[in-house]
């Protein structure tokens, strides 16, 4: 049904005839042939088997409810920016500055709280700093008509050149007693399972809902579809574009505050790795690079696989050294799949 | 990985007939029934699989830094708490930060959160962050893993508090290497008040630096001395280059001091890049420092011995797990290197990696 704005011109929700016709024509096991028609199987069974090898090779420790509580808040994180990046993707945008929002929205907030303003003020002008950047990106590359990858490439140089002449390049940290806020945002929940991990689900879920079963939804897949088409169809291109990168900003500036709940302090390096996670995470979750595909399932199944890689070697007995080949080899083998059971699923186009 | 094979296919693309569409989907069975099959074999393992890691093993020790393997100061300490590793006949995973998450403080927190989940004899890590790793931590404390903290603890003083509790302090005191670093200036090239002296912080969001730095501050203050703070950045060339552009606009400097080995490089080479000489004093230790000191071009480091960090950190985790002696903190510095002495600890350099 993620196909619907590949055949150009609906911008009617989704959950088209095509896929009806299919099942028919292949007769029983409607269910089973819908499974596996699904983008998202593939590396779901991906996913599976990397916890299975897991879990096998640690003795018992991978798949721990404690050691779950690190990797979830740590995919919650990632994951969170993952989601604004992976519908900014699906309209055929990319968001290089994620990492240098995270920081900065964040630091902002950092400093709100530690200046004992509200710490809801502070989360709101970390929120509206993030969709101010999200805004910024947008307008820059919809109106001067720039590629975004140039676009967010500058406004990740520049954030980060603010960050660090805001703090002076120092750790903002947030003394106990933590405000109720911060926990609510990244706190223990039991164990070692924390917030995060609800609020990654339940915004994942909040904009899948979005994507799949509403009119703007679908604009996003058809402007990052034939755009061409899109025009003809009366989707509000420009407008589209620059909702995505609002909501990509809000979502990172986000992370960054629920990161600010989970370790307590905050500084300019501490976004720095999210821009190519979270798009590594999009693309193995099914993200096409060009725009037009990709689902939130696949971000949060996409997250989870990097999250579980790093915890896995480690307690398998791997060198950390390995991490980032492993990541490598995943995303590549993850689009081979993609693109395959893409062309499969659609006859070969 | 058994899933990617729908690949195999590349050969049909021109084929539309049912032999092609009976082969995809037969592919994907296979894939899902490989996963099933694993997953199958998983729950009958697991029932089976011990509580505690390894069992029967030696002891093992996890070994958490966020050194980037990218700097060379990190090298030594692995080397120590490897060869310490071998000769008690231990097993020591050592877990650091990729390259690209160098910097990133959560990416350290969840390595130690990952060895807490595995329940090993001991835990040595470093600290970065006053708030950051209290959590885990705490959750150690409470699950009776003993921790040591190395390299960087979380307050200036090494003390573990209720916020950050751990057994012992294995490093140097950064505040009073910081001292060091500017008394030995003041000696070292007669520095008296009102002296321009450049500092050049190449990790401005390190705690261990910023400690260093206080220390540094404090030193000069007792003698009238206002120092100035560049900062810069991990990447050398870049670094290099502010370095070059602040001296070509800041001809009289009575020395530059850096707070450690990548700020030294940047020094020497952004010195080099405008044709300045000037008297540098360095923190930390390695080939490149060793060879300036050496050459002249550096007056002297303060050396904090990364390499015993590592080996005692291991072998008082040992002595704990398998004696019940309490671990306890010990200054691994500073040290000073010099022109004089620097043929006398050639030995130990050589042998260490530093």
């Amino acid at each position: 049904m993620l196909d619907v704005a590949n055949t150009g011109t609906s911008p009617a929700p989704a959950g088209g005839a095509g896929g009806t016709a299919r099942t028919s024509r292949l007769g029983g096991n409607a269910l089973v042939f819908r499974l596996l028609r699904q983008r998202e199987t593939g590396i779901i069974a991906v996913g599976i088997v990397l916890f299975v090898v897991f879990s096998l090779l640690s003795n018992g420790t991978f798949d721990s409810v404690q050691n779950w509580g690190g990797i979830t808040s740590a995919a919650a994180e990632l994951g969170i920016v993952t989601i604004g990046v992976a519908l900014l993707m699906i309209s055929g945008e990319f968001d290089l500055s994620v990492g240098a929002n995270f920081s900065f929205s964040a630091l902002v907030m950092a400093i709100m709280v530690q200046d004992h303003y509200p710490p809801g003020a502070a989360l709101v002008v970390c929120l509206a700093i993030g969709a101010g950047i999200g805004l910024v990106n947008g307008v820059v590359t919809v109106v001067l008509d720039i590629p975004s990858f140039i676009t967010t490439l500058g406004t990740f140089f520049l954030w980060t050149g603010v960050t660090l002449i805001v703090t002076g390049g120092e750790t903002v940290t947030i003394l106990p007693p933590t405000p109720t806020l911060l926990n609510v945002l990244g706190g223990v929940l039991s164990g070692q399972v924390r917030s995060e991990l609800l609020w990654w689900l339940g915004l994942a879920l909040a904009v899948g809902v979005v994507l799949q079963r509403t009119v703007t939804g679908n604009w996003f897949f058809a402007v990052g579809g034939k755009r061409s088409a899109a025009v003809e169809a009366g989707v509000p291109v420009a407008r589209t574009r620059v909702l995505a990168f609002v909501a990509c900003g809000v979502l990172a500036a986000f992370a960054g505050a629920v990161q600010l709940g989970h370790l307590g302090s905050m500084s300019a390096s501490f976004g720095t790795t999210y821009q190519l996670e979270a798009i590594a995470a999009s693309v193995v979750g099914g993200c096409a690079l060009m725009g037009g595909r990709g689902s939130m399932l696949g971000a949060v199944v996409g997250t989870l696989i990097l999250a579980m890689l790093d915890s896995g070697l480690i307690l398998s007995g791997v060198s950390p050294y390995w991490y980032e080949a492993v990541v490598g080899v995943i995303l590549v083998a993850a689009v081979a799949m993609h693109t395959r059971v893409g062309r499969l699923v659609r006859g070969g186009d | 990985m058994q899933v990617v094979r729908p690949v195999r296919y590349r050969g049909d693309g021109d084929e539309r007939g049912p032999r092609r569409r009976r082969g995809k989907w037969a592919a994907r069975l296979a894939a899902l029934a490989v996963t099933a099959a694993a997953a199958g074999g998983y729950l009958a393992s697991a029932s089976a699989a011990s509580a505690s890691p390894r069992a029967g093993g030696p002891l093992t020790f996890y070994f958490v830094s966020h050194g980037c393997p990218t700097d060379p100061f990190w090298p030594p300490v692995w080397n120590g708490a490897a060869d310490a590793g071998k000769r008690l006949g231990v097993r020591v995973d050592i877990l650091h930060i990729t390259s690209s998450e160098c910097g990133s403080t959560a990416a350290e927190v969840n390595l130690l959160e990952t060895a807490i989940a595995a329940h090993p004899a001991g835990i040595a890590t470093t600290v970065t962050d006053p708030t950051a790793f209290s959590s885990a931590l705490k959750t150690a404390a409470k699950d009776g893993i003993p921790v040591v903290v190395f390299n960087s603890a979380p307050t200036a003083s090494g003390q573990p508090s209720a916020t950050n509790p751990f057994l012992a302090y294995i490093g140097q005191q950064n505040y009073s290497a910081g001292q060091g670093l500017a008394q030995e200036a003041v000696r070292e090239f007669g520095l008296s008040k009102g002296a321009a002296v450049v500092v050049v912080d190449h990790e401005p969001t390190n705690i261990s630096l910023t400690q260093r730095l206080e220390g540094v501050r404090a030193a000069f203050r007792a003698v009238g001395i206002k120092p100035t703070v560049v900062n810069t950045s991990d990447d050398i060339s870049q670094g290099a280059s502010i370095v070059s552009a602040y001296l070509q606009s800041h001809k009289k400097l009575a020395a530059v001091l850096t707070l450690g080995t990548t700020g030294t490089d940047e020094v020497v080479q952004g010195m080099n890049t405008a044709g300045a000489h000037l008297k540098i004093g360095a923190m930390d230790l390695d080939s490149t420092t060793l060879s300036y000191i050496e050459r002249g071009i550096v007056a002297y480091t303060v050396d904090q011995q990364p390499y015993l960090q590592g080996y005692f950190s291991i072998v008082e985790l040992y002595l704990d797990a398998t004696e019940g002696a309490a671990p306890v903190s010990i200054a691994t510095g500073p040290v000073f290197l010099t022109s004089q002495n620097v043929k006398t600890l050639a030995k130990y350099v050589n042998h260490t990696g530093f």
